[in-house]
């Protein structure tokens, strides 16, 4: 079909990269090795930290080694998000196990989670439609302060989970819930109450520790690292335009940050492309990274071009961050006639 | 009323293609040398199927990868939640036919 069809879909207005079907095909292919693997670094990582808390019990230590923990336990964010997507494994059974698994530590409901967030990827960044965009230009310092840390995300959450464990589903999420989802959306919400609760449980009843140090202290206490890879997303950047190139960020980050991030740094290749595999990220860069703009060198520079826009926001509350294409990327637009 | 789509020779193996005919969107497949023909557009959001993703007897929305089993059209992922026409197919001469009622 041609690419002037006058065929409207969600896709129609959005900026699309220039990519051979072929190769497009084949990044999209699913397998279970890479996600297996990014899991098991996060597992050695997981259990290096909880033996750190072992060896830190009763000492001054404690403290350190529970956030050290809880910054990794954070990034259950990672696979809870890959596996809603369905695009973890290869294998069905697998996608949803680890899905449960790591949206249980994250602490957000599955189906709850890929409608809202199939909402957000239809209309990334436009305010008051994307059901998953919580704050809008000009942002404050609180704002950014709040998200970073994780206090902006917890409390609406919890607040949410209860609402849909009591049988309660409001209009605005009527916009991406179908009704027929209400029930499986608070059988699960009271399901992921019931777990915390029994842990809660364990701890009183069993007269132990070991649920509050590996499980609820660390994963407040450790929330920010995940949470400031989660801002850089979108934060400052440009909202309501229809290219993911102008309002979401990718970012150039390490090996180890990468994996437990599940290569979420390359934002602007998952938005233009979510059925193009994690793993296939790096890939897909490459293949149209003449198209898109340089990603922010790392995660302490988004963080300062962040706090930049903020500030100049002050001043002119239109101000976002500007990501320029590279020239290449005006050829093939041009080349393309669009 | 047995209706032409599209030469059977256009459609990939182990693939999609889209054919639009009288504005309708269709999505014809090839797996395992049978064909295949299912409507073209997500039954969740407005979205091309053809521009997804086959993976065995399945079809996943490049949008939010949905997914319908090709045969019979039954959701086998969520978001999506409605079932995915479809139609049967018959080739005749080189020509890949779907029946449409009326």
């Amino acid at each position: 079909m041609s690419a002037d069809s006058p065929l409207q879909t969600l896709r129609s207005g959005w900026w699309e990269p220039q990519i051979d079907r072929a190769v497009l095909k084949g990044l999209m292919k699913r397998a279970d090795g890479p996600g297996l693997y990014f899991l098991a670094v996060w597992g050695v990582l997981l259990v290096a930290a909880g033996w750190g808390i072992h060896l830190a019990r009763e000492t001054l230590w404690l403290m350190p080694a529970v956030v050290a923990y809880g910054v990794v336990l954070g990034f259950a964010y990672a696979p809870s998000h890959e596996c809603a997507h369905g695009t973890a494994f290869r294998t069905r059974w697998l996608n949803e196990a680890v899905l449960w698994a790591s949206s249980f530590i994250w602490g957000e409901a599955p189906t709850h989670r890929r409608f809202a967030h199939s909402h957000h990827h239809t209309h990334t960044w436009h305010w008051k439609v994307d059901a998953q965009m919580g704050y809008t230009n000009p942002v404050r310092l609180r704002i950014w302060f709040g998200d970073v840390i994780g206090l902006l995300e917890f409390w609406p959450r919890a607040k949410l989970m209860v609402r849909h464990a009591t049988g309660r589903i409001v209009d605005r999420e009527r916009v991406y819930l179908p009704a027929g989802q209400d029930r499986v959306v608070i059988r699960e919400a009271r399901l992921l109450i019931a777990g915390y609760a029994a842990l809660l449980a364990w701890a009183v009843i069993g007269q132990t520790w070991v649920p509050m140090l590996y499980f609820f202290f660390p994963r407040f206490a450790g929330a920010f690292a995940v949470y400031a890879f989660i801002t850089t997303q979108h934060m400052a950047m440009a909202q309501d335009v229809r290219d993911h190139r102008q309002c979401t960020r990718s970012m150039s980050n390490s090996w180890l940050s990468r994996v437990l991030y599940w290569n979420m740094n390359y934002h602007i290749e998952h938005h233009i492309c979510p059925s193009v595999p994690f793993h296939a990220l790096p890939a897909l860069n490459a293949a149209i990274r003449d198209q898109l703009p340089k990603p922010s060198p790392g995660l302490i520079a988004a963080h300062v071009e962040i706090v930049k826009v903020i500030l100049a926001q002050r001043r002119d509350p239109g101000a976002t961050a500007s990501h320029p294409l590279p020239s290449t990327a005006a050829a093939v637009r041009s080349a393309s006639g669009r | 009323m047995w209706v032409t789509l599209c030469g059977t020779g256009e459609v990939p193996s182990e693939d999609v293609l889209e054919v639009q005919r009288d504005g309708h969107v269709y999505c014809a497949y090839r797996l395992s040398g049978r064909h295949y023909v299912t409507d073209g557009l997500c039954t969740h959001g407005v979205a091309r199927l053809a521009e997804g993703f086959v993976l065995d007897d399945i079809i996943e929305c490049p949008m939010h990868n949905g997914r319908f089993h090709i045969p019979t059209g039954r959701v086998d992922g969520p978001p999506a939640c409605e079932p995915l026409r479809t139609y049967p197919v018959r080739v005749e001469g080189g020509s890949l036919q779907i029946q449409l009622p009326g």
